[in-house]
């Protein structure tokens, strides 16, 4: 029952991945402040939209600004009234935590006149629109940020070593039905990749052969499907890093070797600096 | 009233990877691990945040829909003045079900007659809280903070009720709590607390109310239900359960 990018109405809403009208834009900068120590948020927002007959709606009351602030962790789930000028909103500390989304919205607020729009697609022509209460008529892009420190903790956090005997010697396989990203070896195979950890060039090589094929497996999974995985702890972190890294972690063509190789910090160059290359 | 206290995470790992060694503490009567809380890493605590832990003495280990009700409200009374960030701190529901909570723990969720590595897993499962679902679903003291906190953000004035709709069967609890952003959604699942009252077929049975839901779901996508008169949601909620019990 969410408002996302799949919803569809019976009648024309303004956002960018549609053309109901045009190439007229519906936008909202949000830039997110965070207090480390208490968890307080603050969100600056500043918005613009240029379809002339949603202007007029918001200018007689008829229509207003909304934005939509979800947090699956605390169960936030709040539309705060917005001005499109810009401002400010206060969100305590402690009332967010994890992946956030802010999804900018216009809502009729009232009965509406007939829609008077010069802009709409052709398939609306000689359609005639008038809206009600909470009718939504504009959806901006929805932004993210995450709050806490799980985007600071340490990649290795989220991988265990486990032994599964069945694992053919000097093979790996990965497991992500855990908190932690399980890295699976039969016994032996194990107990070589913990004695290649005793060395800082043990380590990078574990980090290139092990970790980085293993973490690429683990973002094509969650690309085809992270709803499955999304309340798994190494979840959590990893979309918290890739919030701050910049990454798609649902993005309909990943690149999985290039993503792995910004999570895990360009782990060939820690090879070659380890080799003192 | 007393601070609230929390284990470093390097207490937490060493707890999580020794389960089976101290498998004894955690199942027999007389198991405690005072001996262990009384090293650095057991005592670390949040000044602004105060508890009284006199209700966790009261929890009742029996587990049935009203016991949960009760025992909810007894770690709500405990632990109130805990935000909800703080409430998915692994740290703090950890620290409780080892040490004030451990007896309750241990009767509510250890079985007899099960192996040592059956009962590691029920270990890790309910005095453990590494993440959302099993911090809300599935640790001892954790679940029960957080049925009494969304029961709260829905009925402010009667958390009781809302206590008692949710946890009417498990079923029950688990598609409306697990549902985040249905039950995060305070106008949305307020209405469907209402239409829980007033119409018995909704939750008569389990299957009745699964096939509500999915009714909800498919017609409720796209509606603005933060906007909307209460009445307005509630006759939409009526022609759902009319639409679930006519299919």
């Amino acid at each position: 029952m969410r408002l996302n990018n799949t919803t569809r109405f019976a009648h024309p809403v303004l956002r960018n991945d549609t053309s109901d009208y045009g190439d007229k834009e519906f936008t909202v900068e949000l830039t997110t402040k965070e207090d480390r120590k208490t968890g307080k948020i603050i969100v600056e927002y500043v918005g613009t939209v240029n379809e002339p007959a949603i202007q007029d709606y918001i200018a007689n009351d008829c229509a207003a600004a909304f934005l939509f602030i979800h947090c699956r962790r605390t169960y936030y789930s709040q539309s705060h009234p917005i001005t499109l000028s810009g401002g400010s909103l206060d969100l305590g500390p402690g009332a967010l935590l994890g992946h956030v989304t802010f999804r900018p919205i216009i809502c009729a607020i009232s009965e509406t006149p007939e829609l008077l729009s010069g802009s709409l697609h052709d398939e609306y022509q000689g359609l005639s629109f008038s809206f009600t209460n909470a009718d939504v008529l504009a959806v901006g892009d929805t932004y993210w940020y995450d709050v806490g420190l799980d985007k600071l903790a340490p990649m290795e956090t989220i991988f265990v070593l486990e032994t599964l005997d069945e694992v053919d010697p000097d093979q790996t396989l990965v497991k992500l039905d855990g908190e932690k990203i399980a890295i699976c070896a039969n016994e032996v195979t194990k107990n070589k990749l913990h004695h290649m950890r005793n060395s800082v060039e043990g380590r990078h090589r574990l980090l290139n052969s092990v970790y980085l094929p293993a973490l690429m497996q683990v973002l094509s999974s969650v690309a085809t499907g992270i709803d499955e995985h999304e309340d798994k702890r190494w979840c959590q972190v990893l979309r918290s890093k890739a919030t701050e890294l910049n990454i798609d972690l649902e993005s309909p063509s990943p690149e999985s070797l290039r993503d792995a190789q910004k999570f895990l910090k360009s782990p060939l160059s820690r090879l070659f600096a380890s080799e003192g290359n | 009233m007393s601070r609230l206290s929390y284990i470093t995470q390097a207490t937490l790992d060493g707890l999580y990877e020794s389960i089976l060694e101290h498998i004894t503490r955690y199942r027999a009567d007389d198991g405690t691990f005072e001996d262990l809380r009384q090293e650095p890493g057991w005592n670390l605590s949040l000044d602004d945040i105060k508890i009284d832990p006199t209700p966790f003495t009261e929890l009742d280990p029996s587990g049935t829909p009203m016991v949960e009700v009760e025992n909810s409200l007894r770690v709500w009374k405990a632990m109130y003045e805990m935000t909800r960030a703080q409430a998915c701190e692994d740290r703090i529901w950890t620290r409780l079900s080892h040490v004030e909570c451990l007896t309750y723990a241990r009767h509510r969720w250890l079985k007899e007659g099960r192996s040592d590595e059956e009962t590691a897993k029920d270990v890790s499962k309910h005095f453990f809280a590494p993440s959302l679902t099993v911090c809300r679903d599935d640790h001892a003291i954790a679940r029960l903070w957080w049925n009494a906190r969304i029961a709260k953000l829905l009925r402010p004035d009667d958390q009781k009720a809302a206590l008692t709709l949710i946890l009417k069967t498990a079923d029950i609890r688990s598609n409306f709590i697990e549902r985040s952003y249905t039950a995060s959604r305070r106008e949305l699942a307020c209405a469907i607390l209402r239409v829980m009252e007033r119409n018995e077929w909704v939750t008569s049975k389990e299957r009745n109310y699964r096939d509500f839901m999915k009714v909800v779901n498919k017609f409720g996508g796209g509606m603005v239900f933060e906007l909307l008169p209460a009445e307005q949601i509630d006759d939409f909620m009526d022609e759902c359960a009319a639409k679930a019990s006519a299919a």
